[in-house]
């Protein structure tokens, strides 16, 4: 077939492959696009990086966390039961002159109404003596709940009770418009209003010793029943001072910013130990964390392209039959003409790293049998292992030229923040488990050779774990 | 048909919207792309997906000037062309068993041609050893020449040429035993 023949029948093959398929459509199945948008999602995801934050949000978000914190420690010191800073009651007495504020006490505090003593209420009781020899009018508040003096006041018209869950009470008494109004419930919070004693004819309340609300200007105060309320069976309130130490374990992915776009996983065992004192808390602990790579390693080598061989003298001899006649010993040698490449994958480097955080932490929330709290801290790591196996690949014919590496080396020290919010569920007497969604962002690089973001990745993690408390004073139950 | 170019706008802004527009655009021909590369479907749905992604990522450096099928297309390729890498299926070395001239006397009629199925010729060229295919993709499919498959793939011409003839050595005894049948 001569060659232009050959040329004719090469170019009709192509066209009927190009005419056939040149066009062709064919219909992808649906979870092409599942998977595209989901890796896209991540991508997305990953590409979120503290370093990309502003300036100004390093330190708009410690004062955030600061002022949350105060406002949560304030705002819920009346709701939740913590030993040493119970109830606080103020009793504001307004007389005519002086004025006088009745506290019942670091644990024990109430505020009630002004009362106006420049005249006297009919039916109230004076003061006892533990208003007079009570400089500032602060009095001990007894353990006891003290009966009222003044149990039973002449019956009036203008006087409501209210009793209700809550726990607010108020009285108010205007002689010009005698008018009383008591709120009262079971909780631990009264207030009172104003009297005008001068003007109140006659006042009427009965009220049971439990539900009755000191008014006013009387000195003295029940303490709150809230602080030896009953707990469940088993369960120890929180102590202004103990030693939880707990195993845990904590699954993270974690998040690069260039590369893969992907995440990877780490495991954490650790041995933590907290210091409460109060709400606050100091966390520290040991670790051993696993983290695996992918190998990434790119083969570059010599291919047998079909060029062919060609033989090379290795060495001669004289034949000893025919004098000045050379015997050549010949060897073969492959010719290589093109560079190939391989990369593989094939291969997982696991590393190991001993963890030591060092954190703090609030409870905002402080229940008995659960407590929520905020931590935030540094973290420490330190490569203590790694195994990172040689590449495995298989090139049937070729010379390899060169490998190379591609994935990242690990440095042997890194140092990050760490930040959580750990749920506890306090299950026995002095067992509790906690879970904790944790973050974390390394601020040393852990990886070399890489981009920003490969060197400084974050990542998301749930820990959990089980601890035990030991208590060290004011233990209640 | 052209692609509005808010599509590609929306896309550059990573809105989900514009970007699966744009999928449905090429998908369906970009899949038949991938197919001629790979072994099959399957393989060739992988190099789709990852396609597009790198498509979404970088679609921020593309010339709006030039032609977006042509910037898509070829993304393609280089893609269905490092997956073969990466699997370790592309080695363009010499295949013994297959010599062009043994089977010239095999080619096709040009009237038989015609009762071939696309489904059959695409199965043909999925059949290929991997060095081959992809030499006789970029040069028939895309109209490369010897020198930039050479440049692309770093072989020599020569290889090119002889990996184009192996080819259509192949095919054509291919379509000789397909019309034998």
């Amino acid at each position: 077939m001569s060659e232009e023949k050959l040329h004719q029948e090469d170019e009709r093959l192509d066209e009927l492959f190009r005419r056939s398929l040149g066009e062709m459509r064919s219909e992808p199945s649906a979870g092409v696009w599942k998977k595209v948008n989901r890796t896209l999602f991540r991508s997305e995801l990953s590409r979120f990086h503290f370093g990309n934050l502003p300036k100004a949000t390093w330190g708009i978000i410690p004062a955030a966390v600061i002022i949350t914190g105060i406002a949560l420690y304030f705002g819920l010191t009346d709701t939740t039961v913590t030993s040493g800073q119970a109830h606080k009651r103020t009793v504001e007495a307004r007389h005519a002159s002086p004025k006088q504020t009745v506290t019942g006490g670091p644990a024990d505090q109430r505020t009630s109404g002004q009362v106006d003593h420049g005249k006297p209420i009919a039916g109230t009781t004076a003061p006892t003596h533990q208003d007079s020899i009570s400089p500032y009018h602060q009095n001990t508040i007894p353990p006891s709940t003290p009966p009222y003096h003044h149990t039973t006041t002449p019956p009036s018209p203008n006087t409501t009770v209210t009793s209700g869950p809550a726990d607010q009470r108020t009285v108010e008494a205007r002689h010009a418009s005698p008018k009383q109004t008591v709120t009262s419930g079971q909780a631990d919070k009264r207030t009172s209003g104003q009297v005008d004693s001068g003007k109140l004819a006659a006042v009427t309340t009965v009220l049971t010793p439990q539900d009755t609300a000191p008014p006013y200007h009387h000195t003295t105060i029940p303490p709150s029943t809230d602080t030896t309320a009953p707990l469940p069976h088993g369960i120890t309130r929180a102590h202004a001072s103990s030693l939880d130490i707990g195993l845990n374990i904590t699954p993270d992915m974690v998040f690069y910013q260039e590369g893969s776009g992907s995440f990877k996983y780490n495991y954490s065992f650790d041995l933590g130990a907290r210091y409460n004192i109060g709400r606050f808390y100091i966390q520290s602990g040991v670790g051993l964390m696993y983290s695996q790579d992918i190998g990434n390693y790119a083969i570059s080598y010599l291919s047998n392209d079909s060029v062919g061989f060609y033989y090379v003298v290795d060495q001669y001899t004289i034949d000893p039959g025919n004098p000045g006649v050379p015997l050549f010993e010949t060897k073969q040698v492959t010719v290589y003409d093109s560079v190939q490449h391989l990369t593989d994958n094939s291969t997982k480097n696991t590393y190991y790293y001993i963890q030591l955080p060092l954190t703090a932490g609030f409870r905002i929330i402080n229940k008995p049998l659960w407590r929520l709290s905020v931590e935030a801290g540094l973290f420490y790591t330190w490569l203590v292992s790694s195994d990172e196996p040689a590449p495995s690949y298989y090139i049937s014919e070729g010379r390899v030229l060169e490998i190379e590496r591609e994935s990242p080396e690990r440095n042997s020290q890194s140092l990050g923040l760490t930040g959580g919010i750990s749920v506890e569920y306090q299950f026995a007497r002095n067992f509790f488990l906690l879970v904790e969604p944790t973050m974390k962002y390394y601020v040393q690089a852990i990886q070399e050779n890489s981009s920003r973001g490969d060197k400084q990745p974050f990542s998301i993690g749930l820990r959990a774990g089980i601890w035990y408390r030991m208590n060290f004073k004011n233990k209640t139950k | 048909m052209a692609l509005d170019p808010a599509i590609i706008e929306g896309c550059i802004m990573e809105r989900r919207k514009e970007q699966q527009m744009l999928y449905q655009h090429f998908a369906s021909p970009m899949l038949s792309l991938c197919m001629r590369y790979c072994r099959n479907r399957m393989e060739a749905e992988d190099v789709l997906q990852e396609g597009f992604i790198k498509i979404f990522r970088k679609i921020s450096t593309f010339r709006q000037s030039g032609s977006l099928e042509g910037w898509v297309r070829r993304i393609m390729i280089n893609q269905a062309i490092n997956h073969l890498k990466s699997q370790k299926l592309l080695f363009l070395d010499a295949d013994p068993y297959i010599i062009g001239n043994q089977i010239a006397e095999e080619q096709p009629e040009e009237q038989a041609e015609l009762r071939y199925q696309p489904d059959e010729l695409m199965q043909m060229i999925q059949e290929l050893p991997p060095g081959y295919k992809v030499v006789f993709n970029l040069y028939v499919f895309e109209g490369y020449s010897h020198k930039e498959i050479a440049e692309e793939l770093e072989i020599s011409e020569n290889t090119s040429k002889s990996q184009l003839s192996r080819a259509r050595s192949y095919l054509r005894r291919k379509l000789a035993e397909k019309k034998r049948v």
